[in-house]
């Protein structure tokens, strides 16, 4: 589980903070808030990628920040909201690229490895994209194919920023529908950040939003949409 | 990563055209010599027989220079190109090339023997293009944009260009002659003892490339993804701009300034090969480059009776072109 | 009168070079020319004329190629004249830009009125650097880099350049405050006695044309006596000039300065069948090819054989390398480009030293070296 304990978050000031909370393996947790009020640098907090002003956040009771670079992927995955832009990368590839924690010195993909990124591929149903060049991909597509890297890493928790952010609507559906299951199915740890609220509430139960009084953290469990809207929207 | 056949076969096929290419080059130049001189030339050399001096002394080394410079410097583009992610990258472009001319400057003008001596340019020029590439990179952190990256490094070139000027102002005619001469670029200059050591640092330089196979692999994801991979971002970059240096530091300290190699060859690889695993482009890119380099200079050597053109002249009347290819194959 | 006169016959002479089979003209013109033969004295140099005229001369810059007049001057002790090509003598204050210019005055022994050079580390007359220690002489640096107002300050009349670029920079801003600019172009003279004549385009600006004539005279004739006497020497040692630059070895051209000064030294030049009077360009293949048994080298730009191979290792396959005949003036650059082209027959004495080391000549050598180390 994810735990945070007197957590002060932002770069210089505090622009968020949580006393105490518990995120757990086999659910999904939807980050919802206006913009710029905090979404990013929270994921990044959690992932290690920027300090904590104070107090901590621990990953199945360790602290993240004493995990060593080179473990915490297999511990935690993370999805930019961008795909990255690259030439001449094949789908399977960027999959493969979640396996570089396992792999050797030169990157090179055991039998384990391979089976992960074909069990990735599996169960997006996405076989057929394997030797497409990421760059010719549709946004849906991309995002199934970031998704499937993140499975073959097989970190426990995993972190996605605005994954439905450029899709059309049957792709944020799909793409919500295939998170919550892998969750439930896989018991993984998913948090994500998302504006789309009507949307999330058809598929997700937990929602953190920032209370408007004090800029903490708080976590909703199954809220109506106009509980929802007026926590976190509302000034 | 996936090999597939189409690199295999054109791995295949450089590495079979190397060695005819490298056969013509040594076949080029105004003196006719028949097979019987190279093969004496080369088993049964003696110094008193011009034939055999123009195979030993000449041919030979001007070929293993070529090959070396092609292939260290596409190797250096390469990795630029990488750590940057700009296909417009490469140490001439970034301006590591005119560290190390700045060093060399220096260390010529100076007029102290020790600097004037190989080891001496060598070793400037080595740290020449190690500080420029750590600049560059610094520069790097604070500049996201790949465009005001190219900009700062087209302008530390023009910086270094006018400290050279200055310090040709205030230096004397002889060691003013001195590097011109070194400025004008050769690839036939170089010595036996000398190719022994560019052998060997280059060597280092492409076995350091090789062990940076992951990194580069994952850098072409992006330098967060990469480091949310459990990459080391600083030390790699280190260790990239280290490799870059020394072998961008070595061909310009022999060979003077050579452009467009560094830049062209692996744009053109990547297009070939149309893959992003290291692994095959840092050999790729030896090859071809060392196939680039001694194309250029066997075409130097046909034209050499109507108009001389210095390598690092022709390198660029070839490669610029080229580079503008990609940019508008990019843009359709 | 005078000078409508001269003028007359100036465009007589012009007419009757272009029509020079009209009879009547042709007699005139034998009369005419017999009076001002021995003033229209240029005899080697094919880039200047002088012309006198009542109160001065008019000297004609004239392009080799072309033979086509580039620019005139009149130099006038008519202090009424005015326009941009007049240039008031005497002139009491000069700066000298090419260090042939310098060497030519002090051949002249008309030092006094120099008060501008460019740079006193590339000067070798010790006249010119006592002067310039008491404060007398100006340094302007380059002429890409010069200043008007450095030039106005140090109250120059004129400014004797060398010309490589042609035009002098802000000539006409220059003009305005009375500061005329001249090139001296010396250096492009092909024959040896050519470049030596220009000492009389020096001696109209320093008002030493009689001087310049007689002291050419004797140069004449002493280059004239030497080279006849090889004329005649039955071994003509093989003879290569330059060095590496690059890839490429950079040497005189056949109809070159130096390639006349080789064949009246009695030497036979490599290269001396190539056209032109510039460089020509040998890959380092057909040098090495080329001068396998050759027994001079002349002019490697280096002062020791160490430097040579230092810059290019691969010259130590040449013939005169291994046979240890290395000549080259660079122990003293300055005392070379400010002497040799004012004293070819001493230059054209070190060539015969050299190439012919049975022939004794008085004095030694006197800009070159044998390398040694």
């Amino acid at each position: 589980m994810i735990k945070f304990s007197e957590v002060h978050i932002g770069y210089n000031t505090a622009l968020l903070k949580s006393s105490s909370m518990e995120l757990h393996l086999g659910s999904v947790y939807v980050l919802v808030g206006k913009n710029g009020s905090g979404k990013s640098t929270l994921l990044k907090s959690i992932a290690g990628q920027l300090p904590l002003l104070s107090g901590s956040i621990t990953l199945a009771g360790q602290e993240v920040i004493t995990i060593p670079k080179k473990e915490l992927p297999s511990q935690l995955s993370f999805v930019p909201v961008q795909f990255p832009a690259m030439d001449y990368v094949q789908a399977q590839e960027f999959i493969a690229a979640g396996r570089s924690p396992y792999t050797n010195i030169f990157g090179k993909l055991t039998d384990r490895d391979k089976s992960s990124v074909d069990a990735a591929l599996n169960t997006l149903k996405i076989e057929h994209l394997s030797d497409r060049f990421t760059s010719e991909l549709s946004d849906g597509e991309k995002q199934l194919v970031a998704i499937a890297k993140v499975i073959a890493q097989e970190a426990p928790y995993i972190l996605l920023d605005e994954p439905t952010a450029f899709l059309d609507y049957p792709n944020k559906n799909k793409v919500l529908a295939l998170l919550t299951s892998i969750a439930k199915e896989m018991n993984k740890c998913i948090l994500l950040s998302a504006h789309d609220i009507e949307l999330c509430l058809d598929h997700c139960a937990n929602f953190l939003i920032v209370s408007k009084e004090e800029r903490a953290l708080e976590l909703l469990q199954n809220p109506t949409k106009a509980a929802l809207i007026d926590s976190a929207f509302k000034d | 990563m996936i090999i597939s056949r189409r690199h295999k076969v054109l791995l295949f096929l450089s590495l079979v055209f190397l060695p005819i290419v490298a056969i013509l080059h040594f076949h080029s130049g105004p003196a006719e010599l028949s097979l019987g001189d190279f093969l004496n030339g080369i088993f049964n050399y003696d110094p008193d027989i011009t034939e055999h001096n123009i195979v030993r002394e000449l041919r030979i080394p001007r070929m293993m220079m070529a090959i070396l410079a092609g292939a260290g410097l596409s190797i250096a583009g390469l990795l630029m190109q990488t750590l940057f992610k700009n296909p417009m990258a490469g140490p001439y472009v970034l301006g590591i090339n005119s560290g190390a001319s700045l060093f060399v400057a220096f260390s010529i003008m100076t007029g102290i023997p020790f600097f004037m001596s190989d080891i001496g340019i060598i070793s400037n020029a080595l740290i020449g293009a190690l500080l420029f590439g750590l600049i560059i990179s610094i520069f790097s952190s604070i500049v996201r944009s790949q465009i005001s990256l190219l900009l700062i490094g087209i302008m530390l070139g023009s910086f270094t260009g006018a400290l050279v000027s200055m310090l040709q102002a205030v230096s004397d005619a002889q060691e003013l002659k001195s590097f011109t001469l070194w400025a004008l670029g050769s690839l036939s200059r170089v010595e036996y003892d000398q190719l022994l050591t560019i052998s060997v640092v280059f060597l280092i330089g492409l076995f350091g490339a090789l062990l940076l196979i992951k990194p580069l692999n994952l850098l072409v994801l992006g330098q967060d993804q990469a480091k949310l991979m459990g990459m080391n971002f600083r030390m790699i970059r280190l260790l990239i701009i280290t490799i870059t240096a020394i072998l961008t530091g070595l061909i310009t300290a022999f060979c003077g300034p050579i452009a467009f190699v560094g830049l062209a060859v692996p744009n053109l690889v990547r297009m070939l090969m149309k893959t992003q695993h290291h692994g095959i482009l840092i050999i790729a890119s030896a090859l071809f480059g060392a196939l680039f380099v001694l194309i250029c200079d066997i075409c130097i050597r046909l034209l050499e009776n109507q108009v001389n053109i210095p390598i690092n002249v022709f390198t660029s009347v070839v490669g610029a072109p080229i580079v503008v290819l990609l940019i508008l194959r990019k843009l359709k | 009168m005078k000078i409508a006169a001269s003028i007359c016959l100036l465009l007589l002479l012009i007419s009757c070079s272009n029509n020079g089979t009209d009879e009547t003209n042709e007699i005139e013109f034998e009369e005419l020319s017999q009076t001002i033969v021995e003033d229209i004295s240029v005899k080697y140099a094919k880039n200047f004329n002088i012309i006198p005229l009542a109160n001065g001369y008019l000297v004609d810059l004239i392009d080799p190629n072309t033979h086509k007049i580039e620019r005139s001057w009149e130099f006038t002790y008519d202090k009424s004249k005015k326009g941009d090509d007049v240039i008031h003598l005497p002139l009491e204050n000069i700066a000298a830009f090419s260090q042939t210019t310098i060497g030519m005055m002090s051949s002249l022994d008309a030092l006094e009125p120099l008060m501008g050079i460019t740079n006193i580390s590339y000067v070798y007359d010790p006249e010119v650097k006592r002067k310039f220690k008491k404060g007398q002489i100006t340094e302007f640096k380059g002429e890409s880099n010069f200043s008007v107002e450095k030039a106005i300050n140090a109250k120059a009349d004129i400014i004797i350049y060398s010309g490589f670029s042609r035009e002098f920079p802000q000539a006409k801003k220059l003009k305005k405050f009375g500061v005329d600019a001249v090139p001296d172009y010396d250096w492009r003279e092909t024959h040896p006695l050519g470049r030596a004549e220009w000492i009389k385009f020096v001696g109209v600006i320093c008002g030493k044309l009689e001087e310049a004539k007689s002291t050419f005279q004797k140069i004449e004739s002493e280059y004239l006596e030497m080279s006849l006497k090889m004329n005649s020497i039955d071994s003509t040692p093989a003879v290569i000039s330059g060095n590496f630059r690059g890839d490429q070895w950079t040497a005189p051209a056949g109809n070159s300065y130096m390639a006349i000064l080789f064949k009246d030294a009695g030497a036979n030049y490599v290269y001396k069948d190539t056209k032109g009077t510039g460089s020509i360009f040998k890959s380092m293949e057909r040098i090495i090819i080329d001068n396998e048994s050759t027994n001079y080298w002349i002019n490697p730009g280096f002062s020791s054989k160490t430097e040579i191979i230092e810059a290019n290792p691969k010259g130590k396959h040449l013939g005169p390398y291994k046979t240890n005949e290395v000549y080259c003036y660079t122990h003293d650059v300055n005392l070379f480009w400010e002497r040799s082209a004012v004293e070819p027959h001493l230059l054209l004495a070190d060539f015969i030293q050299i190439f012919h080391p049975e022939i004794e000549i008085e004095g030694g050598l006197n800009f070159y070296k044998k390398l040694e180390k």
